[in-house]
């Protein structure tokens, strides 16, 4: 925790330093990254067919669909939660070929989580940095679409 | 191109969205609701008990207060957010200069996701709170206070957004006529501006109604339910019901069930509401 900028707890860099290197943060973030890219653009592009089929055409199944779907908004996690979890047991989702929650593919919120060391004890310091660190691509990428974002926002909302 | 011909295209628009749609949700879900009539450890060893789980729920305290608790929460959580966000709102559309300045500073919280607001605002307000010499699990109205902080901040920006894009699109005239009419600027918010904007409204309750009582991640990172479960919300409670201790899994389903039904219920009910007070354009 910072008392002064001139106590003796002012660490600087250092804290930077030690939060990267303990959640090997670069890698962390490449697999974040390399996972946001993909789940985006598969999401992007099955869930934009789905609603135009959706919208142009006028049938049971369509109906069916768009239901389910805001059903499924208002449905909590927890009631799907523990079955989910089956399935994708199952369906080997959580072995090395799945997802993969361990070890070598941390993506970043995992690689924090081992921040927090058995006995509640916290590097606070390195905890504070990386999730500046981790807030950083995020704003960034709102700052260059913000305009287009705030649209989509208003667009989904707001009739007429 | 008509309906019929359209149709043809269901197996590559549809079918992809519509078969993860029923794996990730709709077996999990049918597959919840059975699970809450049976005793269970895994999926493949269940055994039938009817209502039995259900009528144990009515005896679990700390279910009930969660339940208690998570109704005061999302009451106080709906008017405090919608209430700021709309006065916000109606501040910028004022033309004041840098508008567009505060609109991105106001919707970045919104970016930052739940564990992570967790857990930065438990730092900042345990921080504060030790010179009191307390911390935020001292008492359950500190931690109350403390969500209904962080919700506000995180959610505050998303509804202005919508707000002040409903207030954009009120016809300039109706309240150049109401100003004619010689109505006061209280009159003019109240019967002109706010019926106009009740497609806004219904939005904007019905998102934070549904969030705050499903609230999950920033109830685990801020209290994690101390002291004693007393912060604990439904979801964590459901949530610990199932991995805390082996055994409670039928429980946790039944439970499950009924938070499902009242979100339900509560979700329908103010959409009925507000939508009948919709003002046709």
């Amino acid at each position: 925790m910072v008392k002064s900028k001139k106590g003796k707890m002012f660490e600087g860099i250092q804290n930077y330093i030690n939060g990267i290197e303990k959640t090997n943060f670069f890698r962390a973030f490449g697999l974040s990254l390399l996972v946001t890219v993909l789940s985006v653009a598969v999401l992007l592009l099955c869930t934009s067919m789905c609603a135009w089929y959706i919208v142009r055409v006028k049938s049971v199944i369509s109906s069916v669909m768009f239901y389910g779907f805001v059903f499924s908004m208002i449905v909590p996690f927890q009631m799907v939660m523990f079955t989910l979890s089956k399935i994708a047991n199952m369906l080997k989702l959580t072995t090395p070929l799945g997802l993969v929650l361990d070890s070598d593919y941390q993506t970043i919120p995992i690689a924090i989580q081992y921040l927090k060391g058995g006995h509640g004890s916290v590097d606070m310091g390195a905890m504070m940095a990386t999730l500046v660190l981790s807030i950083i691509p995020i704003v960034i990428f709102y700052m260059i679409c913000q305009k287009h974002i705030i649209e989509g926002v208003v667009a989904g909302a707001v009739k007429g | 191109m008509n309906n019929k011909s359209m149709k043809r295209y269901f197996p590559i628009f549809a079918l992809p969205t519509l078969i993860a749609f029923i794996v990730g949700f709709v077996i999990p879900f049918i597959l919840g609701v059975y699970l809450s009539f049976c005793k269970f450890t895994t999926v493949t060893d269940a055994q039938w008990i009817g209502f039995s789980n259900y009528t144990k729920i009515f005896s679990d305290g700390d279910f009930l207060h969660a339940l208690g608790f998570t109704v005061l929460f999302t009451i106080v959580a709906v008017i405090t957010i919608n209430v700021f966000a709309f006065m916000i709102a109606l501040a910028l559309t004022k033309g004041i200069k840098g508008t567009n300045i505060f609109r991105t500073v106001f919707f970045m919280p919104n970016l930052i996701g739940g564990i992570i607001l967790g857990y930065i605002w438990q730092l900042i307000i345990n921080g504060v709170l030790s010179y009191f010499g307390k911390t935020i699990t001292f008492d359950a109205s500190y931690g109350f206070w403390g969500m209904i902080i962080l919700m506000n901040w995180q959610s505050i920006g998303y509804m202005m957004i919508i707000y002040v894009a409903g207030l954009q699109n009120i016809p300039g005239e109706l309240i150049e006529a109401a100003q004619i009419d010689g109505a006061s600027r209280w009159a003019t918010l109240f019967k002109v501006k706010i019926p106009m904007m009740m497609s806004s409204i219904t939005i904007c309750t019905f998102l934070t109604l549904t969030n705050s009582f499903k609230m999950f991640d920033q109830n685990l990172a801020l209290t994690a339910g101390a002291p004693s479960n007393k912060t604990q919300m439904l979801a964590l409670n459901i949530y610990k019901t199932f991995y805390d201790r082996p055994g409670t899994e039928g429980v946790g389903q039944a439970k499950a069930v009924i938070f499902f039904l009242i979100v339900a219920a509560i979700a329908l009910v103010q959409l009925r509401a507000t939508k009948s007070k919709e003002v046709q354009q």
